[in-house]
């Protein structure tokens, strides 16, 4: 098959600056709006996913297996659990178990502000045993009784305010109470980053309450099972033992639904997108005519014509896919997204740009071919004759 | 020449591949035999009877103040998992108790957890049936589907009890189970969730 010159396709793309503009520029907002989707998924299950440590295990109050601010339990439990259960990890003598309350209060910005809700947890400094992905990358760890608070990279978000809201030496008010920012923590990305962190007791003034949600327990010899037969002998304390990385993923699990309705969505505007690439290629294609009929009579086939349209379009696709996939990395990466547990920060990493990339790719190729085939299918001396 | 040399090396590769995989699948049919054997070895020779043991009392009737040897009725429930995987124990709850599939119109796909009763009041109807070994800790054996046990299940168990100070988080030392007929129900895939009046 004799096949049209490369140059050929690049030439006519050039033809008309304003054709080739639209059509990058549209091929750039399906791929953008590809990579959002795309971020949106990621960030929010990885978020929710990867929260867990592989050998921590969570005791919850019975009956809030979905939920653990729901939970209520005895203070006294993590004191149980290091009296009843060997084998739990240790750094320097100091036993991984760590008695935590989660809670959602509203926190005002100044007092009489208007209460904005967000997640807190109160923590023992076992927390940081427990959670070593959590990291302070700001300011030091708050003091006991002293009304500070660490917060997470992204709790303005989760909360709607602006970062610079929430940075060290701000104030914040819980039920009238002032709270100082000491600290700001990073935690690898996980749904902990939207959280505001305070030593356990002030917390559990502040929430008035005299129960913890949960003790979560790092294990080392010992396995689920003593968790979950000591859970299951104590059945006074009304407990639950599960893996935490099964919590965090049933709570993935929660939002399965609002993840395919992110895909439905994006899949939706890709086809209009789609539609339109189509309409503008073979409004491209249908004042050629004349042209693609010439070719043939050269003695070029339907399928190199053919093959050089598709070349055409992938070309200006692509380049629109490859500025999508510069401003996604460079706009969306790590952007906020609050929802009901916190905030999360759209990831656009390889695999999302990998399917951005693709979806300029393939929005070339299938969009090329309909109104290709629909200009090729003309009988040559009718096409010739078009005007 | 060539062509015969190439069939004697795909001939042999392929017997390689087809007695590795009959191998594996061997060693994961005998590990799975064993695995069964296990578990009925080591529960004691006797735990499970065929006849209910007499006198037997319900949950409730038991956890109150009295003796130690205990004959109690209950049915296997009280947590969404009843069992512990790897040790031998299963919690179990007074049969008067109401499990929430007796409630017009619920479809909860785990009945046997409670979901649809405030937790504080499921303690004082559960107790934990567990068989120890001579060094007095639960077995390394899962119960669940020993003798066909499974949430659900009615049993009659004759053992001792541990009441808790309160009344509640009482332990039985298991020395005799029935299972009875009916009762048990398969566990479903699918999570919990009471489609009507629940608690929690």
């Amino acid at each position: 098959m004799k096949l049209l010159p490369w140059e050929y396709g690049i030439r006519n793309l050039a033809r008309s600056p304003s054709r080739l503009a639209l059509t990058v520029a549209g091929a750039s907002l399906v791929v953008l709006l590809v990579l959002v989707a795309g971020g949106f998924i990621r960030g929010l299950a990885g978020s929710l996913r990867s929260a867990g440590e592989a050998g921590n295990v969570m005791l919850i109050g019975a009956g809030s297996e979905e939920s653990v601010e729901r939970s209520e339990i005895q203070p006294a439990v993590a004191t149980i659990v290091l009296g009843s259960v060997a084998g739990i990890r240790q750094t320097l003598d100091v036993p991984h178990v760590s008695p935590e309350i989660h809670v959602q209060l509203g926190v005002e910005r100044s007092p009489g502000a208007g209460a904005l809700p967000a997640s807190l947890r109160g923590y023992t400094p076992a927390a940081m045993l427990v959670h070593p992905r959590v990291r302070l990358v700001e300011g030091s760890l708050p003091r006991a009784g002293h009304n500070e608070a660490m917060v997470g990279v992204l709790a303005a978000a989760r909360m709607g305010l602006a970062a610079n809201d929430l940075r060290v030496g701000r104030t914040f008010y819980l039920d009238g109470r002032d709270c100082r920012v000491t600290g700001i923590f990073e935690a690898a990305g996980t749904v902990m980053e939207s959280e505001i962190w305070m030593p356990l007791n002030d917390l559990l003034v502040l929430a008035r309450r005299d129960t913890i949600s949960t003790v979560i327990v790092a294990l080392d010899s010992a396995t689920f099972d003593d968790l979950d037969l000591l859970a299951k002998q104590r059945l006074d304390l009304e407990l639950v033992a599960m893996r935490e990385q099964d919590y965090y993923a049933g709570l993935s699990s929660f939002y399965r639904p609002i993840q395919a309705v992110a895909v439905i969505t994006a899949g939706l505007i890709a086809l209009c997108g789609l539609c339109g690439g189509l309409n503008a290629l073979y409004a491209a294609f249908v004042t050629r005519v004349r042209e693609l009929a010439s070719l043939q009579t050269l003695g070029f086939s339907r399928r190199a014509i053919v093959l050089s349209l598709v070349q055409e379009s992938t070309l200006a696709t692509c380049a629109g896919g490859l500025l999508a996939c510069m401003a996604g990395a460079w706009l969306l990466d790590g952007l906020a997204v609050r929802f009901s547990l916190g905030a999360f920060g759209l990831k656009i990493d390889s695999a999302v740009l990998a399917l951005g990339l693709l979806s300029g790719l393939l929005l070339g190729v299938v969009g090329a071919l309909p109104p290709a085939w629909r200009c090729l299918r003309t009988p040559i001396a009718t096409a010739l004759k078009t005007s | 020449m060539n062509m015969a040399k190439k069939m004697k090396k795909i001939v042999s590769v392929a017997s390689i591949v087809l007695a590795t995989g009959l191998l594996v699948t061997a060693g994961c049919r005998s590990s799975t035999s064993d695995g069964q054997n296990a578990q009925a070895d080591s529960l004691p020779q006797g735990l499970f009877v065929s006849q209910p043991p007499e006198g037997a009392v319900d949950l409730d009737d038991a956890l109150k103040p009295g003796g130690d040897q205990v004959v109690v009725r209950a049915r296997v429930a009280g947590r969404r998992d009843p069992f512990v995987a790897g040790r031998a124990a299963m919690v179990v709850a007074d049969l008067k108790f109401p499990t929430c599939d007796t409630r017009p119109g619920d479809t909860c796909p785990t009945p046997w957890d409670f979901c649809c009763e405030a937790p504080a009041g499921i303690a004082e109807h559960t107790a934990l049936v567990q068989v120890v070994g001579s060094d007095g800790k639960p077995l390394q054996t899962p119960l669940q589907r020993a003798n066909g046990l499974a949430p659900m299940s009615v049993v009659v168990v004759k053992g001792t009890i541990v009441r808790g100070p309160d009344g509640k988080g009482a332990i039985i030392n298991a020395e005799q189970i029935h299972v009875g007929p009916g009762g048990a129900v398969a566990v479903p895939a699918a999570k919990s969730g009471c489609s009507s009046g629940c608690e929690h």
